[in-house]
């Protein structure tokens, strides 16, 4: 379908541009943090929340484009909601931007309330910004529904998420991507709402001046970004069921009982697992305190259980070619599982105690968003430029992926080290309690530097074919 | 668990997972046909098994309830707000109360338990304790509107640094007390 080409050739545009640039962000925020250069605090703490809605926004939309496009494979895919989802998204970046840099916004992805009150910064950059997420919110659910009704309309909503084969039927059948989809798709939907109503409470007190309790609205605020990014990391993996069989020369993945079992338990567990952004809260239920460090551990277990060990076995002795797009799925669910590791090590609550804010946590979240997630959405680009121009980027296979996996891993490397020695992150200059600080920011920058290239020569190989799908399906 | 064990212990993981996935790799060169199909249930049990165990033995030790069945020696009471905490030994409800006990130096018994009774006058912040040899060993958020009561009993004497953990605005990083435990 043109249309859908072109939109997708048109997200990939926007997300390959945007992306080096945010990665430019973070490299001058750790040339700040070590010593190199001499930003302002505000200037800084302005390329942070810049940094990570960039990067978080970029990468969800990338992840759904990427479905939207496969997902024409089983449904009648609807253009427009995507089409308005992609117009909300430049509506709500353009509010974003002016916000941060021109209202000079500063409080962080995380807006953690009530900080953007006390923040300095100009009166109408809280509005922009609460209208920016609002825009960005939009767009995104109605994209999101649209997926869906899409699914329901072919799949009723028991064989989408697979229940027939719960019990042993293995007709009819649901591909993996559907069930994967579904389950993806409707854990978002209470991320929505939570994002609703925390925009509402927001401009309730802006507008009424009505005070609001800080545990809920903390609450509120990981529930939609730890559950949104949890999301975003699924779209990827139904990218990656869906392609890369395919790409070992394999047949397609079926939907067994132990995958449905596990995705159905994915949709659970993604839903109570946030509440280990709250462990240092001792003010928060104990209880929940107990839920959020076993589901944080049962969460992976699925996604050990069945997805590495699906793409081990489909590469073991197959025989692969290994090209770009392969080479991207393969490591990216190796870093997964590491990032997992490192995460999971963070949500035992006794290790939390003494890493919580610390770099171990962007250490891990770098790890399987930087190297994971990421790297799922670029093996879904690499291989939709291949199938609009033939042109699988073969030249750039060795300079890509070893200044990609090599500078990733050492910049991670050093966030993990930090993170050991008690360096905290979100911190425009290390105090002297840890010096160390400032000499890993360095060893990272210098690693991001690596990936940084590796992205400018893919995007430059990238944009220029997409160009191409855009101007071809619209002339 | 102590920083560097978990460092160690995602460390020796990560070469495993890494080892596992370049074996894989190359042995794609060499291609087979071959099923590892039945792996896969006794793959599953073991990450049960070590999911199960690393949860049983990790579950019970949480820090909310540390020294709970001693009395604390002291209680201080913590207000934070950007960008400085103010420390005491009296209850702080007020501005001027709160600007009295700025800049105090308390000291803090060595070997007894001490209650934290931490809160904030505005935004959220963190109170990170970090050890004479600048490592956290123990911290808990300060939330506006709540007091969160950190027990902790202080084995080292020196000077300790209460640093700000959660980001609070521009001079967050700046955030810091220092109190002497001997």
């Amino acid at each position: 379908m043109k249309a859908l080409d072109r939109i997708t050739a048109a997200w990939i545009i926007t997300v390959t541009l945007v992306f080096p640039i945010a990665i430019l962000l973070g490299i001058l925020m750790r040339l700040n943090q070590a010593n190199v250069l001499e930003l302002s605090p505000l200037t800084f703490y302005s390329f942070m929340t810049a940094h990570g809605l960039l990067m978080v926004g970029i990468w969800f939309v990338m992840s759904m484009a990427g479905v939207s496009y496969l997902l024409q494979r089983y449904v009648e895919v609807r253009v427009w909601p995507i089409t308005f989802g992609y117009v909300l998204t430049l509506v709500g970046v353009v509010l974003l931007l002016a916000a941060i840099f021109g209202g000079g916004f500063h409080t962080g992805w995380y807006f953690l309330y009530p900080l953007p009150f006390y923040a300095r910064t100009e009166e109408w950059a809280t509005m922009a910004f609460l209208l920016s997420l609002g825009s960005l919110g939009v767009g995104w659910f109605v994209w999101s529904l649209g997926l869906l009704v899409a699914i329901l309309r072919k799949y009723p909503l028991t064989r989408a998420l697979a229940w027939h084969h719960l019990v042993g039927k293995s007709e009819p059948e649901t591909p993996p991507f559907i069930l994967i989809s579904t389950t993806t798709l409707l854990g978002l939907v209470p991320a929505f709402v939570a994002a609703v109503i925390l925009l509402g409470l927001f401009f309730m007190e802006y507008l009424g001046g009505v005070k609001q309790d800080a545990l809920l609205m903390k609450n509120l605020t990981f529930y939609f970004g730890h559950t949104l990014v949890n999301e975003m990391l699924y779209f990827g993996i139904a990218a990656l069921y869906e392609l890369f069989p395919a790409l070992a020369g394999k047949p397609p993945y079926r939907t067994k009982p132990f995958v449905a079992l596990a995705w159905n338990l994915v949709l659970v567990v993604v839903w109570t697992a946030y509440f280990h952004h709250l462990y240092m809260d001792f003010v928060q239920p104990t209880v929940l305190q107990y839920v959020g460090q076993l589901a944080s551990w049962i969460a992976p277990i699925p996604a050990i259980a069945v997805t590495t060990f699906s793409v081990l076995g489909t590469v073991y002795r197959s025989g692969m070619k290994w090209w770009l797009a392969p080479t991207f799925f393969f490591t990216g669910v190796m870093f997964w599982i590491i990032g997992g590791l490192g995460a999971i090590l963070d949500a035992i609550v006794a290790n939390n105690f003494v890493l919580h804010n610390t770099l171990w946590v962007p250490a891990h979240f770098h790890t399987y968003n930087l190297l994971g997630n990421v790297l799922f959405s670029l093996g879904f680009i690499t291989w939709f430029v291949r199938e609009q121009s033939g042109d699988d980027g073969s030249r750039l296979y060795r300079p890509v992926a070893t200044l990609y996996l090599l500078g990733g891993a050492g910049f991670v490397a050093a966030f993990y080290i930090a993170g050991s020695l008690s360096v905290m992150r979100r911190v425009d200059k290390y105090p002297e309690l840890v010096a160390s600080g400032g000499v890993l920011a360095l060893v990272g920058a210098l690693f991001a530097v690596l990936v940084l290239a590796a992205v400018a020569i893919y995007t430059v190989h990238v944009v220029r074919r997409c160009w191409r799908v855009l101007v071809a399906a619209s002339s | 668990m102590p920083q560097s064990t978990i460092l160690l212990l995602f460390s020796l993981g990560a070469l495993v997972i890494a080892g596992v996935f370049w074996w894989v790799w190359r042995s794609s060169y060499q291609p087979v046909s071959v099923s590892v199909e039945p792996l896969r249930r006794w793959i599953f049990v073991a990450i049960l098994l070590f999911v199960g165990a690393f949860t049983a033995l990790t579950l019970w030790r949480m820090p909310y309830f540390l020294y709970a069945e001693e009395l604390p020696e002291r209680v201080i009471h913590v207000v934070s707000r950007q960008f400085a905490f103010a420390l005491s030994e009296r209850p702080i409800e007020t501005d001027a109360e709160y600007a009295a006990a700025l800049g105090q130096t308390l000291e803090l018994p060595l070997g007894k338990v001490v209650e934290f009774r931490v809160t904030s006058f505005d935004v959220n912040h963190g109170f990170a304790l970090y050890s004479p040899d600048g490592r956290i060993i123990a911290q808990v958020q300060a939330m506006p509107g709540y007091i969160n009561r950190l027990r902790w009993r202080f084995d080292q004497p020196g000077e300790y640094v209460a640093q700000c953990l959660e980001y609070c605005g521009a001079a967050h990083a700046n955030m810091q007390a220092r109190f002497v435990v001997r």
